[in-house]
């Protein structure tokens, strides 16, 4: 089969592709040097999937099909019945928790203290209070919330009310609220998208002129976020969810252990988790997780930098050639879909360096894999909570570009995602200002 | 494939292999550069070449986004936040083995702000310099104009070496530093007819790893990618989206993402009497069909999902805050509409063909031609779907030389459609395209369009004390653009490069693309 046919046949393919054509000659007898174990890439849900019935079972079912194009809302439409309900439900709570992050982090980076310009809203402060908080911040968020409860702006005053009161009262953060002040949303449904309040929600007067700065609040996001999640637990409990939304989870939140044996194969497939260890690991950064593909293989990379994203991309390619050699060998031939589900394995070993990386505060290492994973995840492998969070990356890097490309792209996958980019413009607007002068090139 | 086409590829990959032994890395550029001075750079090549052959002062990092140089080992706000005092790192030397110092900095900074210097850069550097002094062999002050936050993010410009200029601050657009340039970059480059040839220099401040390097001109995509897959050349700076999946699915390529906010247009000449009225470029503008001109020419389905092609209603990317998000989109044409705003205007249909004034209209259409190969038959495209509208047409492919000297100058009035791209890094400044064409405002300004609204709003943008009052200006501006068409606006093109895995560590810098070249390793 030409490696071709499977990327340009685009989603799943179910059985042999007949009208692709072609052979696979290259691909029969390839030499492939080992990554990890046997026994491990046996674990991976890429090789079970391979055991023969099981990838066309699963591929052919319109759910999947949905999924793995990351149409959520079409996933979703498909019934409460299907297996992976639950899973769309956790990954938008992730979704919308990267959102916030990147609003959080690119309002701080537009309104911190020594980036405020003239003209500055005064109710800028809430935004900046409320972004404090998401970042687990809460000395500085305590100091500026409450501070524009008599705005002129009365939805903000309120919200910023709200906010304060609840900061003081100790409530988490993440969860549904049902105050009428902070945009509630309805029960949540199993199988379903809750109505959102369109964006912008405030215009703020700016301090000079006569101008108002239109801003979304990202209270809307936490709400959603809180919102999918508790959809999630209606539809496959509170472990597995909790386990999913484990390696997302915001500063602000309190980390939860996961338990391995409570994963099935619904939980991993399509996902950059080779296996259960592999997402327990990705939700506990420093703990030794003993049956982690990506574990195996990134811990042996050494060094920093440049040297240590170079050594975890080679094992990371190193890692989707077993995977997809593993797959076919169980499969009893090359398939059209193994190529695309072994770059998930690639994927998912990059994005576990990252976790290592940002751990131990390698910046640079953590970069090179972002943009490595990053450009995998836009073709192969295509996961808009990880493409979010390296927008959230860039926002608090003050790099707005990127990260508004990331973002704009993934605007048609939830609704909702749209707040973040009131934050980001924002903050586009501002270093564009600072930069030096440019001139269009043809 | 036809036999001239595979006799094409054929030549190529010799040509490349032949070129690329000894572990020189090839790859193919859009086109030639027109200038390797900086200050004088139209084009996106020249931009890249400049990267690769001189130092910024500050740039930011690819990865992390810190803000750093190459040349300055540290700085220090001066004069009450009004200067910056740099020290200068000790033994970089340009090119030619002269050493780099402040003077080169300050030489640079007042050649920018000497009106003999005629580069449209320039001219914009001079509202954020005052000057600049020597105070220690590495030790310059660069004073501003006002006092601005985050001053460094100001001093992104390359420095020039005084000594090449012997001290002449006026630099003109014909200089011979522009085809031989004496940089301090972490290569050497000569233009040559067919190609630039790029040699690694050992500086203090510079360790590529790669020796040498030619830049090869952008010929048939397919030519380029078939090339690519030979190992005759190792890299193309811009692969056209159709054949990008293919790409993608070999072993030996990597597909990478080369940020850059680039949107396609059509010029329209509304100085020629048949196009004055607005009416008539609205309706040329319902004409056209964009969903079928993307899929005919760029290989986007009309139900894709997150196409590398999104169309526009106005002169920003979709993803900008400048992007008035309120103007809609036309996607598909509408040939009623068109012809009762052609009708209205006064042209006159005279056996299927559009007249005025009893004179039947010849459309003359040109395009950058590189253009033609990131986006294949695009000019006879558009010209199929106006003469299916009733307009005779022409079509032109127009050199990048032709297109500096006469299209970007204003001189292109025998032309009445002119198709093109203009691309954009953080900041999006649209002025010189549109502002009247006086004294040194619009200045890319392709058809000498003018208007006193279009004008005012660009004033507003150039005044705007808050960020609002600027995204304002422009959101007012697309509004206003989209309605008097001084450009049919098409779309934003997604750029993607293509490196064999031999290439390795090749972190492309958004818009710059070149600028951490020290760390790419090439090893076959």
């Amino acid at each position: 089969m030409n490696r071709a046919c499977s990327l340009l046949a685009g989603g799943l393919v179910v059985g042999l592709l007949g009208g692709c054509g072609g052979t696979d000659g290259d691909q029969v007898g390839k030499v492939v040097q080992a990554a990890v174990s046997g026994d491990v890439v046996r674990a991976t849900w890429m090789a079970q999937i391979a055991e023969p019935g099981v990838l066309d079972t699963m591929a052919g079912h319109p759910g999947w099909q949905a999924f793995h194009g990351r149409d959520y809302a079409g996933a979703l439409a498909v019934g409460t019945e299907w297996a992976g309900v639950g899973r769309v439900h956790a990954e938008l709570s992730a979704l919308y928790r990267q959102a916030v992050l990147l609003a959080a982090r690119a309002i701080e980076q537009t309104y911190k203290s020594d980036q405020r310009r003239d003209g500055d809203p005064d109710e800028v402060d809430y935004l900046l209070g409320l972004s404090y908080a998401v970042m687990g911040q809460m000395d500085e968020a305590k100091a500026l919330l409450g501070k524009n409860a008599k705005s002129s702006v009365e939805a903000l005053a309120a919200a910023d009310s709200a906010w304060s009161d609840r900061l003081a009262a100790g409530d988490s953060l993440v969860e549904q609220m049902d105050d009428e002040r902070l945009f509630p949303l309805s029960a949540p449904a199993v199988g379903t998208l809750p109505e959102v309040a369109p964006a912008p929600h405030y215009e703020l007067p700016e301090t000079i002129g006569d101008r108002k700065l239109k801003a979304a609040d990202p209270t809307v996001l936490i709400q959603l976020a809180a919102w999918h999640e508790a959809a999630a637990v209606l539809a496959m409990g509170a472990d597995r969810t909790s386990a999913l939304l484990a390696p997302w989870r915001l500063p602000c939140e309190t980390p939860v252990a996961a338990n391995p044996s409570t994963f099935t194969l619904d939980d991993l497939f399509l996902s950059a988790y080779a296996s259960s260890g592999d997402l327990v690991r990705a939700g506990a950064v420093g703990e030794a997780v003993p049956d982690s593909t990506y574990g195996s293989l990134i811990d042996s990379c050494e060094g920093e930098g440049a040297k240590k994203a170079q050594c975890a991309s080679a094992a990371a390619r190193q890692l989707r050639d077993q995977v997809q050699a593993a797959m076919e060998m169980i499969g009893g031939g090359p398939s059209p879909n193994y190529r695309a589900m072994a770059a998930f394995a690639e994927a998912g070993a990059l994005r576990a360096g990252i976790r290592v990386a940002d751990a131990s505060g390698d910046q640079q290492a953590a970069g090179l894999l972002r943009i490595a994973a990053k450009d995998m995840s836009e073709t192969a492998a295509v996961e808009p909570v990880f493409l979010v969070s390296v927008a959230a990356w860039d926002a608090g890097n003050r790099n707005p570009l990127r990260a508004q490309e990331l973002l704009h792209a993934q605007l048609r996958r939830a609704p909702g995602l749209d707040v973040a980019r009131y934050a980001l413009d924002a903050l586009h607007l501002r270093v564009s200002r600072d930069s030096g002068p440019g001139i269009p090139m043809h | 494939m036809p036999p001239t086409r595979r006799m094409q590829i054929a030549l190529a990959g010799a040509i490349a292999t032949l070129v690329s032994t000894g572990a020189t890395l090839a790859f193919y550029e859009e086109s030639l550069p027109t200038s390797m001075n900086p200050l004088y750079a139209q084009s996106m090549v020249d931009n890249r070449v400049h990267e690769l052959v001189l130092d910024r002062l500050y740039y930011h990092s690819p990865i992390t986004n810190e803000l750093t140089s190459n040349v300055t080992n540290q700085w220090a706000l001066a004069e009450g936040g009004k200067a910056v005092r740099l020290t200068l790192k000790k033994g970089i030397r340009w090119h030619d083995g002269k050493s780099f110092g402040a003077k080169d900095v300050c030489y640079t900074v007042k050649a920018m702000l000497d009106e003999g210097t005629t580069s449209p850069i320039a001219q914009k550097q001079r509202a954020v310099f005052a000057g600049c002094e020597v105070e220690k062999d590495l030790v310059a002050l660069v004073r501003f104009t006002k006092i601005f936050h985050n001053p460094r993010e100001r001093l992104g410009f390359q420095v020039l070496p005084e000594h090449i200029f012997e001290g002449d601050t006026a630099i003109p657009p014909d200089h011979p530093f522009n085809t031989r340039p004496v940089g301090s970059g972490p290569m050497k480059g000569s233009m040559g007819r067919r190609g630039v040839a790029f040699e690694q220099v050992d500086n203090a401040h510079h360790e590529a790893d790669i020796d040498k390097m030619i830049l090869q001109e952008a010929q048939d995509p397919l030519v380029q990618v078939r090339t690519l897959q030979n190992n005759g050349v190792q890299g193309i700076i811009a692969v056209p989206p159709p054949y990008r999946p293919e790409v993608a699915a070999s072993d030996e390529l990597a597909l990478k993402s080369y940020d850059l906010r680039s949107w396609w247009f059509v010029a329209v000449n509304s100085t020629k009497p048949y196009l004055k009225d607005a009416r008539v470029r609205q309706a040329l503008n319902m004409l056209i069909n964009r969903n079928e001109l993307r899929q005919l020419s760029i290989g986007v389905k009309p139900d894709e999902q997150n196409p590398p092609c999104e169309f526009i209603s106005g002169p920003f990317v979709q993803s900008s805050p400048y992007y008035n998000r309120a103007v809609e989109i036309s996607g598909n044409s509408d040939r009623a509409a068109a012809f009762k705003l052609l009708g209205a205007a006064g042209l006159k249909q005279v056996g299927g063909r559009w007249q005025y004034r009893g004179q039947p209209i010849s459309l003359r259409i040109g395009i950058k031609a590189p253009l033609e190969i990131e986006a294949p038959d695009l000019l006879s495209q558009i010209g199929n779907q106006l003469s299916a509208g009733g307009f005779d047409r022409q079509e032109f492919k127009i050199s990048v030389d032709e297109w500096n000297t006469k299209v970007l100058t204003g001189q292109a009035d025998d032309f009445d459609l002119l198709v093109g791209k203009w691309s954009f890094g953080l900041v999006e400044d649209v002025n010189p395209l549109f502002h009247s064409r006086t004294g040194d405002k619009g200045n890319l300004n392709i058809f000498n369009y003018s208007s006193k609204g279009v004008d005012g709003l660009l004033g507003e943008f150039n005044t705007a004390r808050t960020d609002t009052q600027a995204q304002d200006a422009y959101h007012a501006l697309h509004e206003m653009l989209a309605s008097e068409l001084p450009y049919l606006f098409l779309w934003k093109l997604d750029t993607k490069s293509a490196w064999r895995t031999e290439v390795r560590s090749n972190t492309i810098t958004p818009y710059y693309y070149w600028t951490v070249f020290d760390a790419w390793k090439y090893e076959p």
